[in-house]
């Protein structure tokens, strides 16, 4: 044997004893507490022994040696190369067959059990019966004696020597042979009654070894016995290992001998780890486990056996004595508690049966959305294990969760639930029962000692009604003083800021750090005070004041709740508080009249009423009646004259029908000032008419009373406006005239005009014309009480399409061509009220079709008039060109020919080159065709900026002169996107409408705009839907701007958010193409008008530090264009990487536009708006407003060309 | 039987004598009988105290008018609101200008403390107690 079993005694925090296993011995040390004579079996008592454990299914009890034997405990079914050995205990039954070996590891006559065949034991008198087991041993091989298969009695006692073991054996007698000592009188009653027959009582067996004859009692052949210690060699006490020889195994590891000393109490080896793992001393890998491990949830599957995990839990009070609040909590509470963890699928509550109460017991059961039962019941664990430490604390109330095992789990706990109910009640109803009979025995006892006292009664809290107007004055003092001396201790007074709010009146006071602290407000002292006639709440720094109108009422407020009242804490810990009140007294003041007053601060109608009225007898009465009535008369008649006199007579007198001569005379000033407007209006459609469209580009304001893009509000000052007429003025209306321009006004109104699909049908759409007017004038007619300036509008609109009428039926006359048809439709026109200015203009119509006609009639005059005017050239540079130019006919010619013979210069010419005059000739104008041809043809490219010659290399290759640098300003001259000319900055109306042909033709670019803007161009035919429409958008604009002016009408201040709201209506059409100034630039695709938004700069809104941050990163990624635009100091609009088009507009130094920010919706935003009228295709620009560097090498050059260009953009 | 302890008995009687109709039988007496109201110089106006009124309210915005023709386009209401209160303000002081001016609060005064009028009051009072049957207690009178 190289092993031993130790039973250790239980650690008081381990579990059951684990107990290692080694095949082989047992050993045991505990040999103190069994002491006494007699039977000791060794825990063998039932519930020991379940303690104990042994892997390999059996026991071991040990009997110290000073008690003769010890026993090993073998399970029936176990199956071990040990002692197995089976055991009847005294708890078993006795009918169970066990089997038992008895061994005496100290015995000195027999420690060798070598090997034991199996064979039956004489069964024990109660049945018992005693088997052998076979056991081998290696190590006890040395006390095998020379027989292997010998067979042993289990029940042999060993004799020891000692007067123990003499005891022991003596004891042991009385079990009489092979029982089980346990009991000694059974024992004596089985070897009385029973005939023992002695299985083995064989010659064989009696004489080879120590045997106890049961029959005598006595060991049979002590003879023969040797102490097999008589050398001492091994100790009395313990184990000994032996080698194989018999020989003490001194040096090897495996064997050690252990000296048992009985009076030594056994230590538990493990307490030895245990503080050396708490010491982290020689700590070893594994860790000390106080509990036995909880194997971790296993999920429910198709392999699992068993029933599968509950998704049920129960919910119920920890403690009901402690849950006081457990009254208020509502099932709802717990189901919406408990929602947090699943869905919940059943939810129950149960009642106590005996009184309908709720229990408070809950029943919930879990689901999940897909029916999978392991989610439910996770959340079921999830529910249990949340609240297993700390419990459930649902509304300051304690619960207990736990999982539903079974339906008896939940009858367990309802039924003590309803015991305790039930005992509750009966405790209950005995006390009532108690304290009435109390309450009897008083009440006849004490009856007359009842306090009577009303002061006594009102600090009771007993006395609710008294009145204590019937209190005299020194009553009501010493009341207040007893109060005050109860209730406010502290002798605080009302805080004078509220004192005049509140009056002389009683109040609550609770102080502000206790509603702080517990986070009380008004509303839940409202809610629990609601019961009382409290007249306000009043929440000030120091605190909460509750004021009552009635002191009384006060009192009582402060008696019952005052110490008593609890409200629920919302601070950390959520517990109920209890609340006390300050009781604020009002001031006693000793009244003039009624005795005491104790509110004096009611106003003076309270004083006044409380006058005594005292009328002594009929006369006085009636005189103080008359007295009344006279002073209502009064009043009355004051009232009746005032409504009903003199309002109604003022309101009469001032109808306009009693003021004739007034009213004709205001008719007729206002027909003065229609005609007047009329007039103005006229004079202004007449310049409007001879306005030309360069002009329109730089200043197309029209009259003052037809800005029709002033509508919206203007943003240009007056003064500007002012400007732009005074140019307006400036320009020459002949000049308009020749060339056909018109108002950028009309153009917008042309679309109308453009509508007309051939001359025959005017007739028919003037008439359609007429009647729409016929009903806008109606309308303006019914609108004429809304406002004066509408009223105006109108007007305007009337005259406007008026003008287009006309304008309409000018330019159909220029259509058709005819000019008899013209001059006649003039004539038609004359006919009509048209202004002055209408008149001048068309005389000057005429009189250039006049002209144009006179060129080509015969005239016939007295002398002979030049037909050619004299062209005059440079005598000095005659050239065959300016020569063939000059000379128009045979006259110019025979004059030429007259003058070279007079030099003597033809007739050498006709000598010398006669044959090659012609060719030469021909040679010379066509390279001078050419030349001007590529001169045209560059001028139109470089929009009229002529080729600087000094970029003209004569005679060798420019290549010769290596490379240098262009100046800008020479490259403007070839590069179109550098060309510095400002106005106008048409890059797309060249790139879309001038090609070669019309390059061919050498027509300039002014006409080519003029071209393309003409009222029948393609382009306009394109666009034939917007056209149409184009006069229900006038309308609709109208009606947008009714609108705006009710909403400004309803706000009382022009806003920019409506400014915004109404252009965005009108938001441009733009697009982006190459600019001249820098990249790409925004370009209009149709005429702006000043005022007008034109787009919104978008893009991302970052903070300033970002931008920075952005700024150096698009520099270092090579960026270099810069579209931040900055809102204020913190914001700024990144339109670089995600952005709208309005970042391409470029800066300029005189700018088209100019960038707002605009407030809407609290944010800001930038919005381009039109600075002046702006003409298609035109580029925006505004004004970056780059702040000034000082730096030279940081400072950004500007291209923008313009005139007053500043050079730099910062 | 009216046992008034409650409410001041003068105050109660003087509503009985409206609710009988003698107050407003008075004021339409006041406002239509010849008023014989004088001028500042002691002429006496023809006719009642309401058309005496409204034929001065007539003239006083007629006045008005031709001062500021503008008054009669604009809107009307608002208007005759603004000339009320003009002519309401400080007792009636509008009437009072001119020569033909009227001391309208004066007239009234004098009016309301008429011995004649007060004695009227008093009869009718009286018939009216006696009617009523009201007896008079010498309990203090406490609206509390």
């Amino acid at each position: 044997m190289s092993g031993y079993n130790r039973r250790l005694p239980q650690h008081p925090r381990a579990g059951p004893y684990h107990s290692t296993k080694y095949s082989g011995y047992s050993y045991s040390s505990n040999n103190s507490n069994n002491s006494g004579s007699g039977d000791n079996l060794n825990c063998n008592h039932k519930s020991s022994r379940s303690n104990y454990h042994n892997s390999s299914g059996y026991r071991n009890y040990h009997v110290s040696p000073t008690q003769s034997y010890s026993r090993n405990y073998v399970h029936p079914s176990s199956r071990s190369s040990g002692f197995n050995k089976n055991y009847p205990t005294v708890s078993d039954n006795p009918s169970d067959s066990s089997h038992v070996l008895y061994h005496s590891h100290s015995s000195t006559y027999d420690h060798s059990f070598n090997s034991y065949n199996n064979n039956s034991f004489p069964r024990h008198p109660k049945g018992t019966r005693y088997s052998y087991y076979e056991t081998r041993s290696q190590n006890m091989g040395s006390f095998q004696d020379s027989e292997p298969s010998r067979y042993q009695q289990s029940s042999r006692y060993h004799v020891d020597t000692s007067a123990d073991l003499v005891n022991g054996i003596s004891s042991s007698k009385s079990a009489k042979s092979q029982s089980l000592p346990t009991n000694h009188h059974a024992d004596t009653l089985a070897e009385d009654k029973i005939n023992i027959v002695l299985k083995y009582d064989k010659e064989y067996f009696n004489t080879k070894y120590h045997y106890m004859d049961p029959k005598t009692n006595k060991l049979v052949n002590t003879n023969d016995f040797h102490n097999w210690n008589k050398s001492k060699q091994f100790p009395i006490n313990g184990f000994v290992n032996l080698t194989p020889d018999g020989k003490l195994a001194h040096d090897s590891n495996s064997c050690k001998s252990y000296m048992i000393n009985p009076k030594q109490p056994s230590v538990d080896p493990r307490e030895k780890d245990v503080n050396l793992y708490l010491n982290k001393v020689n700590r070893t890998k594994r860790k000390y486990q106080p509990a036995l491990a909880i194997i971790g949830r296993v999920s429910y599957d198709k392999y699992s056996i068993g029933p599968p995990p509950s998704s049920e839990i129960l919910v119920y009070p920890c403690n009901q004595s402690d849950n006081s609040n457990l009254i208020n909590i509502l099932d709802i509470s717990i189901k919406n508690y408990f929602k947090k963890f699943g869905p919940i699928s059943h939810f129950e509550s149960y009642n106590d049966p005996n009184n309908a109460l709720p229990l408070h017991i809950y029943l919930i059961k879990f689901t999940s959305l897909h029916e999978k039962i392991n989610d439910s019941a996770k959340a079921a664990y999830m529910a249990v294990k949340r609240h297993e430490n700390k419990g459930c604390n649902i509304m300051n109330c304690h619960f207990k969760v736990v999982i539903k095992k079974n339906q008896e789990q939940l009858e367990f706990i309802k039924e003590k639930f309803i015991e305790e109910n039930t005992r509750k009640s009966k405790l209950s109803a005995l006390k009532l029962k108690t304290n009435q009979t109390i309450v009897k025995v008083n009440s006849s006892e004490k009856k007359v000692n009842l306090p009577t006292d009303p002061r006594s009664l009102i600090l009771n809290g007993k006395s609710v009604d008294l009145d204590l107007s019937k209190l005299s004055f020194d009553e009501k003092h010493k009341l207040f003083r007893d109060l005050s001396k109860e209730h406010n201790r502290s002798n605080k007074r009302m805080p004078f800021d509220i004192e005049r709010i509140v009056g002389n009146k009683a109040c609550l006071f609770i102080s502000i750090n206790f509603l702080g602290h517990h986070g009380i407000t008004k509303e839940d002292l409202a809610y629990k005070l609601r019961q009382y006639k409290v007249a306000r709440f009043i929440r000030h720094s120091t605190g909460l004041y509750i004021i009552f109108n009635d002191i009384g009422e006060a009192i009582r407020c402060i008696n019952r709740e005052s110490g008593k009242m609890t409200i629920t804490s919302r601070g950390y810990r959520r517990i109920s508080i209890i609340v006390r009140f300050t009781l604020i007294l009002p001031v006693l003041i000793r009244s003039r009249f009624s005795g005491y007053s104790i509110d004096l601060s009611n106003n003076e109608k309270e004083k006044s009423e409380e006058k005594e009225t005292l009328y002594k007898n009929q006369q006085d009465l009636l005189r103080a009646a008359t007295k009344y009535i006279l002073e209502d008369l009064k009043d009355a008649l004051t009232i009746d004259i005032r409504k009903r006199i003199i309002g109604p007579s003022v309101f009469d007198t001032l109808n306009p029908i009693n003021f004739p001569d007034l009213v004709a005379k205001r008719k007729l000033e206002e027909s003065k000032n229609e005609a007047q407007k009329q007039s103005n209006i006229a004079s202004t459609n007449a310049n409007m008419l001879s306005t030309s469209l360069q002009d329109n580009i730089n200043v197309s304001t029209p009259g003052q009373d037809m800005d029709i893009f002033k509508l919206y509000g203007g943003y240009l000052k007056p003064k500007d406006v002012h400007k732009r007429r005074l140019s307006h003025h400036l320009h020459s209306h002949s000049k308009r005239a020749r060339l056909q321009l018109e108002p950028m006004e009309h153009f917008l109104n042309d679309e109308f005009n453009s509508r007309e699909p051939t001359p025959t049908t005017y007739a028919t759409e003037s008439s359609i014309h007429d009647s729409e007017e016929e009903e806008e004038v109606e309308e303006v007619e019914e609108e004429e009480d809304t406002s004066s300036s509408q009223e105006d509008d109108e007007v305007m609109e009337n005259a406007e399409d008026e003008d287009e009428d006309e304008d309409f039926k000018l330019l159909h006359n220029e259509f058709i061509g005819d000019k008899k048809e013209s001059i006649d439709e003039i004539e038609t026109l004359e006919t009509m009220p048209t202004t002055p200015e209408d008149e001048v203009q068309l005389d000057g119509k005429l009189e250039r079709e006049k002209q144009d006609l006179d060129i080509y009639n015969p005239t016939e005059t007295d002398k002979p008039v030049p037909v050619y005017e004299d062209n005059i050239f440079d005598k000095s540079q005659i050239t065959v060109e300016t020569l063939q130019e000059t000379i128009k006919d045979e006259e110019d010619l025979r004059l030429l020919k007259e003058v070279l013979e007079e030099f003597g210069v033809y007739q050498a010419a006709n000598d010398t080159k006669n044959k090659l005059i012609e060719y030469e000739l021909w040679k010379i104008k066509n390279s001078i065709n050419i030349e001007e041809f590529i001169e045209e043809t560059h001028f139109k490219l470089n929009e009229g900026i002529p080729f600087d010659q000094s970029l003209l290399w004569e005679g060798d290759s420019f290549k010769t002169h290596g490379f240098f640098k262009v100046p800008d300003r020479l490259k403007s001259c070839y590069l179109p996107h550098r060309r510095r000319i400002h106005q106008p900055l048409n890059t797309v109306s060249h790139s879309a409408n001038i090609g070669y042909e019309s390059l061919e033709d050498g027509s300039n670019t002014p006409v080519q705009r003029e071209e393309s803007l003409k009222p029948d161009s393609t382009e306009n035919a394109i666009t034939g839907q917007e056209i149409i429409s184009s006069r229900e958008n006038r309308a609709s604009n109208r009606r947008f701007q009714q609108d705006i002016e009710a909403q400004k009408a309803a706000i009382g201040t022009e806003s920019e958010l409506l400014s915004l709201n109404q252009l965005n209506k009108r938001r441009k059409p733009v697009t982006f193409a190459r600019s001249a100034i820098h990249n790409w630039g925004l370009y209009v695709l149709e005429p702006i008008a000043a005022n007008e938004m034109i787009i919104e700069y978008v893009g991302e809104r970052i903070r300033q530090p970002v931008s920075e941050m952005r700024e150096k990163r698009y520099l270092k990624s090579g960026i270099g264009s810069s579209y931040l635009f900055r809102v204020d100091e913190n914001n700024v609009i990144d339109a670089t990487k995600k952005g709208g088009i309005a970042r391409f507009i470029n800066h300029c130094c005189e700018p088209s536009c100019t960038a707002k920010i605009i407030k809407v919706g609290g944010k800001k935003r930038i919005v381009i708006y039109a600075l002046r009228d702006i003409a298609k295709n035109e580029e925006l620009t505004y004004d970056y407003k780059f702040e000034r560097e000082k730096d030279d090498e940081e400072r950004l050059p500007c291209y923008c060309g313009a005139p007053s260009c500043k050079g730099f953009l910062n | 039987m009216l046992v008034q302890n409650q409410v001041d008995q003068a105050r109660e009687l003087a509503n009985q004598f409206k609710k009988q109709g003698h107050f407003d039988k008075l004021k339409s007496e006041i406002l239509s009988r010849e008023s014989n109201i004088k001028t500042k110089e002691n002429v006496t106006v023809p006719g009642s105290l309401e058309t005496v009124l409204k034929n001065v309210t007539t003239s006083i915005v007629k006045d008005m008018v031709s001062k500021d023709e503008d008054l009669i386009f604009k809107n009307r209401g608002s208007t005759s609101a603004l000339l009320e209160a003009q002519l309401l303000k400080d007792d009636y002081k509008k009437f009072g200008e001119g020569k033909n001016g009227i001391e309208l609060n004066r007239y009234l005064q004098s009016c309301i403390n008429d011995p004649d009028l007060y004695e009227t009051i008093y009869k009718e009072l009286a018939q009216l107690v006696s009617k009523e049957n009201i007896i008079v207690t010498n309990t203090p009178n406490n609206s509390q």
